[in-house]
């Protein structure tokens, strides 16, 4: 994945699926973050792990901005019930 | 076409695997949407295995693509720590207001997939499994109301012409089979031209058309490989009312038996229902002889429109017709069906020459391979090589397809093997009766058939036609009592 880190705004674009090892890359470049934005065009699928990341990174009072996510996105969040706290009406640009 | 991957487990299999997923199930005739969704399902069911099967500790695990025309299945085989799925829920609240998503990876997967279980196989490791259906355009939503309505008169006398069938004729086809049967025909499949526009794209069948010289189609027999072997089943065959008793069907069936040979086929089978004896009789008459019967093969309910009130699951005569030339034969016959193994080798024109065999020694691990089918509630065992833990193993297995609601597991042993006679008492005891003889249906091998029913099936109402179908189910009858089934039943 291509990523710049400016000031405390990370700009992540990724190169294939949101999944466990992107979510770890992307959990260790957003620990000195406080915007995260992660533009998914190029992503298929996002799973359950790369949610747990939003979450978290949601919970942790960073702004997160997701540009471009696929269809299947709003599916799972709307599974797991997540809506409350992954918004996407919000968190997508 | 099926594939198996063996992988290692790592996190850097995880995307691999999503991709090829997504490209097979395309492939396989699932929409873009529906791919991405099995991908996905596959996605979260690697990444539990690589997170928690295995821990830190180095792994491996197998996933195989599977395909028909109406559903694709998935099955990932791992061997790491013991696991419960049914303590793993996901609890919405939890994960909302603490941040517990014990239990998401698997939520995903049920909602993403038509069909989702979880086979312990207790020495040999567990398997998920995940289904989606295939779906696309019914010939009904093509068709006039009209059509299948015509009264069927019976046509003018005329000549008739045979031709291999081709993608071209799929519609064709599945309008003969929809103004003839209208809903009522047990082939599905047989209702959605794409569906038999690809299986003849990807070899999964071939056939022949019947055309008039004015060129109206008329009738369609196909042969589809639905085993492991050179052998194929004839399984779908309709004439045109109009046209009936022209000898058409036997004009098809020569081409065809002669595409087989050409093709390399070694033999044709035929599943005839026992609901009645009509299709018992067509498959006498082309000299098919009857080798096994397997009880409680599917649910009645996919003959509702067929056949009225009958109460149980559906039991089928297996058929086959041998193509090539072969008189002889060396088995492990085991001792309590030597004799009617060899008879319906005899059937069949075989002489086989049982070998003696001596307990064999085994190694601590056997290899199996297992196909369920969740429409028609049955799984089938076949053994690959024998171990020490197959009756273990097969006890795990049983259990868990009992609890996933199958009807009848049945178990293919090889007759080539020498530890198959040894093994045979066992699975009996174990509650496993006689189904039969099943020629060449795995890798150009002959297998004997066990079955162990979880269903009530009352043998009394399974209608047969030939002798050697009588003395299949008298056998069959004779050990019922001392299965645990008939037990339980007590």
């Amino acid at each position: 994945m291509d990523f710049v880190q400016t000031g405390a705004r990370l700009d992540i674009r990724l190169k294939r699926d949101f999944n466990l090892l992107t979510t770890r890359k992307i959990a260790r470049l957003a620990e000195d973050a406080d915007t995260i934005c992660i533009d998914l065009v190029r992503s298929r699928i996002v799973d359950s792990e790369a949610l747990m990341l939003l979450y978290r990174l949601v919970r942790a009072d960073k702004q997160v901005i997701l540009k471009n996510p696929p269809p299947i996105l709003d599916e799972i969040i709307h599974i797991l019930g997540l809506e409350p706290v992954l918004d996407l009406k919000k968190l997508v640009e | 076409m099926d594939v198996r991957l063996n992988l290692k487990s790592t996190v850097n299999v995880i995307g691999s695997v999503s991709d090829f997923t997504y490209k097979w199930s395309l492939n396989a005739g699932l929409s873009d949407k529906e791919a991405a969704r099995l991908a996905l399902a596959l996605d979260e069911l690697v990444t539990d295995i690589v997170l928690f099967a295995y821990r830190d500790e180095p792994g491996d695990f197998s996933i195989s693509f599977r395909r028909s025309l109406s559903t694709v299945e998935i099955v990932i085989h791992e061997q790491g720590e013991p696991f419960n799925l049914d303590r793993h829920p996901y609890n919405r609240e939890a994960a909302l207001h603490d941040g517990q998503f014990d239990g998401a990876g698997f939520e995903l997967v049920r909602h993403l997939v038509d069909d989702f279980s979880y086979l312990n196989r207790g020495r040999q490791g567990k398997e998920f499994r995940i289904i989606k259906s295939i779906t696309s355009e019914h010939i009904a939503d093509m068709v006039l109301k009209d059509d299948l309505t015509a009264k069927a008169n019976t046509a003018p006398p005329t000549d008739y012409v045979i031709s291999l069938l081709e993608p071209k004729d799929a519609e064709a086809a599945s309008r003969l089979i929809y103004r003839t049967y209208g809903h009522t025909y047990i082939k599905d499949d047989l209702y959605f031209p794409k569906k038999i526009e690809m299986a003849l794209e990807q070899g999964d069948k071939f056939g022949v058309m019947a055309h008039t010289t004015e060129g109206e189609a008329v009738g369609y027999f196909a042969v589809l490989y639905t085993t492991n072997s050179k052998i194929g089943e004839v399984g779908e065959a309709v004439v045109a009312s109009r046209h009936r008793r022209r000898g058409i069907m036997t004009k098809m069936l020569n081409v065809l038996i002669d595409e087989s040979k050409t093709r390399g086929l070694l033999g044709l089978f035929g599943e005839a229902v026992t609901v009645h004896a009509i299709s018992q009789r067509v498959n006498a008459k082309f000299n098919m002889k009857s080798t096994a019967l397997l009880l409680g093969a599917f649910p009645t309910a996919h003959y509702k429109d067929l056949v009225v009130d009958y109460k149980q699951d559906i039991s089928i005569i297996i058929d086959f017709l041998s193509l090539v030339r072969e008189t002889e034969k060396v088995c492990y016959l085991p001792a309590m069906y030597a004799g009617l193994l060899t008879d319906i080798y005899a059937s069949l024109g075989i002489t086989v020459h049982n070998r003696d065999t001596d307990t064999v020694d085994l190694p601590p691990q056997s290899v199996t391979d297992v196909k369920i089918s969740y429409i028609f509630r049955h799984a089938l065992i076949t053994i690959e090589r024998y171990g020490e833990d197959l009756i273990e193993s097969v006890h795990a297995m049983a259990d868990g397809l009992q609890n996933e609601d199958i009807h009848v597991l049945y178990i293919d042993l090889p007759l080539d093997d020498p530890a198959t006679p040894q093994f045979v008492p066992k699975l009996r005891g174990a509650g496993f009766v006689f189904s039969g003889l099943m020629p060449l249906f795995h890798h150009e091998r002959d297998y004997l058939r066990l079955q162990l029913l979880f269903t009530q099936i009352d043998l009394d109402q399974i209608v047969l036609y030939s002798d050697m179908a009588q003395t299949i189910r008298k056998q069959i009858e004779e050990e019922i009592p001392w299965t645990s089934f008939k037990q339980a039943l007590a």
